[in-house]
């Protein structure tokens, strides 16, 4: 792949989750209130609550999907690194050489994660409920993730002229990871 | 059991650092069948760990760890835990029917 294709298939990964991750917060915006979420909660939003919880699960998962499947991938062939027919996890350990993810491992937790949300476990209303908990702090990390890779990709060496729209300025910066008590006693405050 | 001695031991081992060392895990569905091919790995797990917060975290992270090494199988997990409210049957099916690992 040429150069330019490789930036134009890159941009327009980045321009699909930026709109995912624009709606993403707005869904998390709209149940704030709600954060952290317990089985009581969860098991009480109102319609228009379930709706904004929609919205939350099916951004979260097309972010994950096309990052993943897009825009990850999309570096690598910017960067002309020869990944293109290799299996996702050479892909993802090459990424973290590189430092456009954390870890291998933290990517596999994040799309299991999102695996989760293809099936419904209505008998386990405590899970759902920290599930939903986790997926909000994950979702943060997709925009950090994001956001560190842009700027990288806007420096040196790679001095990308423009991936597109800039990311939403307003994160849910109210989400402090571990307030769904999952670090309960180690979190002094 | 459809499942080779270094899967079981990946497994088991992954279950322990993610839940916690007294965790006990059992195969079950149709990679107890040695008569069937291929089909999901399901596991049911029981772990002592109280906190539902940590036990989701626990869950992603021993997914996460089984893939890595197992490569992408299809992998449903079950998990019982103290804190847990409902029990469906399956939880006493797949303790009865299942093999522990």
């Amino acid at each position: 792949m040429n150069s330019t294709s490789a930036e134009l298939r890159l941009q327009d990964a980045w321009r699909e989750c930026e709109r995912h991750v624009h709606h993403l917060f707005y869904a998390m915006a709209a149940l704030k209130p709600l954060w952290p979420f317990t089985a009581d909660k969860y098991g009480a939003l109102t319609d228009e609550q379930v709706q904004d919880m929609d919205q939350f699960i099916l951004r979260f998962t097309k972010l994950q999907d096309t990052m993943g499947e897009r825009f990850l991938p999309a570096i690598l062939q910017y960067l002309q690194e020869p990944y293109d027919t290799r299996p996702m996890l050479d892909k993802l350990n090459r990424l973290e050489k590189l430092g456009f993810i954390e870890s291998v491992e933290k990517w596999q937790q994040i799309r299991s994660i999102r695996n989760r949300f293809a099936h419904d476990y209505p008998d386990d209303p405590e899970k759902n409920a920290a599930h939903i908990n986790l997926a909000f702090e994950t979702a943060l990390d997709l925009y950090q993730t994001l956001a560190a890779a842009a700027s990288r990709l806007a420096a040196d060496p790679y001095s990308l002229a423009a991936l597109g729209n800039p990311l939403p300025q307003s994160t849910p910066d109210w989400i402090r990871p571990g307030e769904d008590g999952s670090r309960k006693g180690n979190n002094p405050k | 059991m459809r499942l080779t001695p270094r899967q079981i031991e990946i497994i088991r081992q992954a279950a322990q650092v993610a839940f916690g060392p007294a965790t006990q895990v059992w195969l079950f569905g149709s990679r107890v069948d040695d008569s069937k091919r291929g089909g999901d790995i399901d596991l049911f797990i029981e772990t002592d760990e109280p906190d539902v917060a940590k036990i989701v975290r626990a869950e992603m992270a021993f997914l996460a760890t089984i893939k890595m090494q197992l490569g992408d199988q299809k992998i449903d997990v079950l998990v019982n835990y103290p804190a847990r409210t409902a029990h469906p049957p399956i939880f006493e099916i797949a303790r009865q029917t299942g093999v522990r690992l």
